[in-house]
């Protein structure tokens, strides 16, 4: 286990260092989050949507932006560039399960990276004026659920990103299906449109994948637009579906990587 | 002054960079409060080099040259000094200046990597104008000298390092300048595409009376195409002058390894030191550089029965790395 | 303009090259375009409408402004990855060449898989028009190229001030995504919708106002002043600070050459 820490505390380190782009970064969080806000004032204005209220939308909103860069699909470079060059011979010499190598190393990069960009939202957030601002959770009981399902949606995320990584040993190129992965991801996980403003076909169709599960429920239970015992529900999933793809993860990196040590890299 | 194609002046450049240091707590510390040191990257340097020479530019990682180059390619202005080229000054009035000028940077290719090289030519044509009968003409020396016939239609990611960098050179100078700048040419290179890259070098040099100006580390280069060469250190000139001069400063450092036949006699020359003796056999080095070899070599043979002897010189290698030591660098 | 031309030609050949790669690429750049067209007809569905405009001309909006995204992607990339340039030290390179070194580095790189994107984004121009009643005439041709044309250019300066932030760190860059990510976002959308000071933004700082809102409404016949109609000319005048931030940029790097 300390091995795998360690990268946090280098991600951390490393994520500190850059000035600028975490100043950057978060003035873009902040603009994204009162664009769309924007946006969803000027639809609500004419007709309000029976899913989700305008004020749990905001929250929505900004939650999402706060934890975007945890549960998005960016992609680690370093594992890109070592598939695609070849370079992951090196890495059977080290005493490590490369498949829980890769989980820790996004899961590391993306709590280092993100933690640190979510603390200004969740300070400034609610501290703006009503009609704009972040609202507390609509309980206590919604907020546990809310921590749960959000820890649980980071491991799935890092699960999801090492499905990439596998069919990169495929395809052997991120060009190109990395924008399609990108794609896949971002709009069955709600990032384009929220799910909960899909017509209602689609939203049942986006719960049965994860990219839902991963990027948009643990928003949706904090807003308080989700009834508790589906939550509840839907927590299992993503459970089941972790569980899922970690294991058959598992099992097919190890199977190619006989392949590569046979083949000779 | 007249013939000096290149007149550098007291140059100095400065550079400003941000402290940083290790650990979690220097790390935050750093992100609200920034320290910065001033470094002198270039302290008064000033050279001159004539229409026609080849120069050796060398000095260990960070001592300076690469910002040397920079400055007299006009990518980079220095804080004070002057510099004259060709009648320009670099970083004035650079649009016209460069077209004098070829650069190679050895380390990174200005090659389109998917295209043939001649591909890269024809567009290199435009970029520089060069009028059509003049690219024809040169492009077709070239191709001699760097014997070119057989690679220019290749795509360039299949080319060897060695084919590529003479297609690198070939790019370098399509627009016929005056000027040329190797920045370590034979990097990475295997021992014969050495051998012909410098032939090749050589052979340009001489017919078209090109200036060269050669960073490297590969003392072997330098041996093969200049006598001059220029030592930076710290930013500072610490040597200009030939190859030669500062081999023969260690000459002392001669070694003379001989054996002979069964004698417990010890040896015993003038000014020549014993590192070891058996009874076999012996090393020596002389204590002054002015010594005659033939008189010890004389002597040597009146003490004991010869049966093999041998020299060794310090290589250049040894020689430059020996310089570096002493001078502190 | 005749080496840029050669240049990108050079490139689209090399491209080529890889075919496998290029596909791939060119799918991935349809697809993205086309589940944000998919998300704005679900807001619609949920909706109908956003103030007090239809889906169609939003989604005409949306078709321009995506459009000349990707047309600046496709031949601006050079720019929008200039960063690349300055980290692997190609940019001395530009430096040591007797041509204009923004143009230069514009060349540096050409996107053609964003193909994929242009077309699609030119079917759902196509559609939105059909649907909305426009009175056409030949001054209304030329109002909607100018439309075009201007958001083209915005997105040049954007990208020029992308490139230039590149001389003095190569970190922040995500900051100026705010600009042509944002801008892309905001300028689907007619700006009367936003909050006042919003639309001042982007109406006198980043001027996709210009180009989308004050035109459409004399394309579209909302209002009868054809002045409307010349306004995304004015465009230009946003590219005068953009391009003289790129040339102290170029003073900048020759001072630190880093």
């Amino acid at each position: 286990m300390k091995k795998y820490l360690s990268f946090f505390k280098l991600r951390l380190n490393v994520a500190l260092q850059y000035r600028a782009a975490a100043i950057g970064g978060m003035f873009t969080q902040f603009f994204w989050a009162i664009m769309q806000i924007l946006i969803f004032q000027a639809f609500y204005r004419v007709v309000t949507s029976n899913n989700i209220s305008l004020e749990q939308l905001i929250s929505y909103v900004w939650l999402k932006q706060a934890f975007y860069s945890i549960i998005s699909a960016s992609s680690d470079s370093d594992i890109k560039t070592m598939i695609e060059k070849g370079n992951i011979s090196y890495e059977l010499c080290r005493p490590v399960n490369i498949y829980w190598m890769w989980f820790f190393k996004t899961l590391a990069n993306k709590i280092a990276g993100g933690f640190l960009k979510s603390i200004p939202i969740l300070i400034i957030a609610p501290l703006l004026p009503l009609g704009l601002s972040l609202q507390p959770p609509v309980g206590f009981m919604a907020f546990i659920l809310f921590i749960i399902s959000l820890m649980l949606a980071i491991c799935l995320m890092a699960a999801i990103m090492n499905v990439f990584y596998i069919s990169l040993f495929y395809t052997m190129s991120s060009k190109g299906t990395n924008s399609i992965f990108y794609a896949i991801v971002e709009f069955f996980g709600g990032t384009f449109v929220p799910i909960a403003l899909m017509p209602s076909f689609w939203q049942s169709f986006c719960y049965i994948l994860p990219f839902s599960l991963a990027a948009d429920l643990p928003f949706r239970i904090y807003s308080g637009s989700m009834a508790m015992n589906s939550a509840i529900g839907y927590i299992g999933m993503q459970i089941v579906w972790l569980l899922f793809l970690t294991i058959t993860g598992t099992i097919i990196t190890n199977n190619r990587l006989k392949k590569v040590v046979i083949q000779g890299g | 002054m007249e013939d000096n194609i290149i007149h550098v002046k007291n140059i100095s450049k400065q550079f400003k960079i941000s402290k940083r240091e290790a650990g979690m707590k220097n790390a935050i510390k750093s992100f609200f409060k920034r320290e910065y040191k001033i470094i002198n990257a270039l302290d008064d340097i000033s050279f001159d080099i004539k229409q026609g020479e080849i120069v050796g530019y060398i000095g260990p990682n960070g001592a300076g040259k690469s910002t040397t180059i920079k400055i007299m390619c006009g990518i980079l202005v220095p804080t004070s000094g002057e510099c004259q080229i060709d009648g320009y000054v670099p970083w004035k009035d650079r649009k016209k200046y460069v077209k004098n000028i070829g650069v190679v940077f050895g380390q990174r290719s200005q090659l389109w990597w998917d295209v043939p090289p001649i591909d890269s030519f024809e567009l290199l044509k435009d970029i520089y104008d060069i009028p059509s009968e003049e690219y024809e003409k040169k492009l077709k020396e070239l191709s001699e000298s760097l014997d070119l016939d057989e690679i220019k239609n290749i795509p360039t990611r299949q080319l060897s390092l060695g084919q590529r960098m003479r297609c690198e050179i070939a790019a370098a100078l399509l627009h016929n300048p005056k000027i040329l700048f190797l920045d370590e040419p034979t990097i990475g290179l295997d021992a014969v595409s050495k051998l012909s890259l410098r032939k090749c070098i050589k052979r340009i040099n001489e017919t078209t009376n090109l200036t060269i100006i050669l960073t490297t580390h590969d003392m072997q280069d330098i041996e093969a195409l200049t006598n001059r060469i220029i030592l930076i250190g710290k930013g500072k000139i610490l040597y200009d002058g030939s190859l030669e001069q500062i081999k023969n400063k260690y000459k002392d450092k001669m070694r003379i390894n001989v054996k002979f036949k069964y004698t417990d006699k010890k040896i015993k020359i003038k000014d020549v030191k014993i590192l070891e003796q058996t009874e076999e056999s012996a090393s020596l080095v002389l204590k002054h550089k002015d010594e005659n070899m033939a008189d010890i070599l004389n002597e040597l043979t009146n003490q004991v029965e010869i049966v093999d002897l041998s020299i060794e010189e310090m290589s250049t290698d040894d020689v430059i790395a020996k310089l570096y030591k002493e001078l502190k660098i | 303009m005749k080496v840029y031309l050669k240049t990108i030609l050079m490139l689209i050949k090399m491209q080529l090259e890889y075919r496998k790669a290029f596909i791939i690429s060119v799918i991935g750049s349809f697809l993205i375009t086309f589940l944000l067209t998919i998300s704005v007809y679900f807001l619609f569905e949920e909706f109908n409408q956003i103030g007090d405009w239809t889906f169609y001309e939003v989604a005409f909006l949306f078709g321009m402004v995506f459009l000349n995204f990707s047309l600046s992607e496709m031949f601006l990339r050079g720019l929008d990855h200039f960063d690349n340039v300055i980290k692997n030290g190609e940019f001395d390179r530009i430096l040591i060449r007797p041509q204009n070194a923004l143009l230069q580095s514009t060349c540096m790189e050409f996107d053609f898989s964003k193909i994929g994107r242009t077309v699609q984004c030119i079917c759902v121009i196509v559609i939105a028009l059909l649907n909305i009643n426009i009175d056409w005439n030949l001054f209304r041709v030329l109002v909607f190229v100018l439309m075009n044309l201007g958001c083209f250019i915005i997105f040049l300066g954007i990208f020029i001030l992308k490139a230039s932030f590149c001389f003095w760190t190569v970190d922040g860059l995500e900051f100026m995504n705010i600009l042509a990510e944002g801008g892309k976002k905001v300028a689907q959308y007619p700006i009367d919708i936003y909050a006042k000071w919003f639309r001042i933004f982007f109406t006198f700082i980043v001027p996709f106002g210009l180009v989308n809102y004050y035109p459409v409404l004399y394309l579209f016949g909302k209002v009868d002043n054809f002045y409307y109609g010349f306004i995304p000319i004015f465009t230009v005048i946003f590219l005068i600070p953009c391009i003289c931030v790129w040339k102290i940029g170029v003073k900048h790097y020759e001072s630190t050459g880093s």
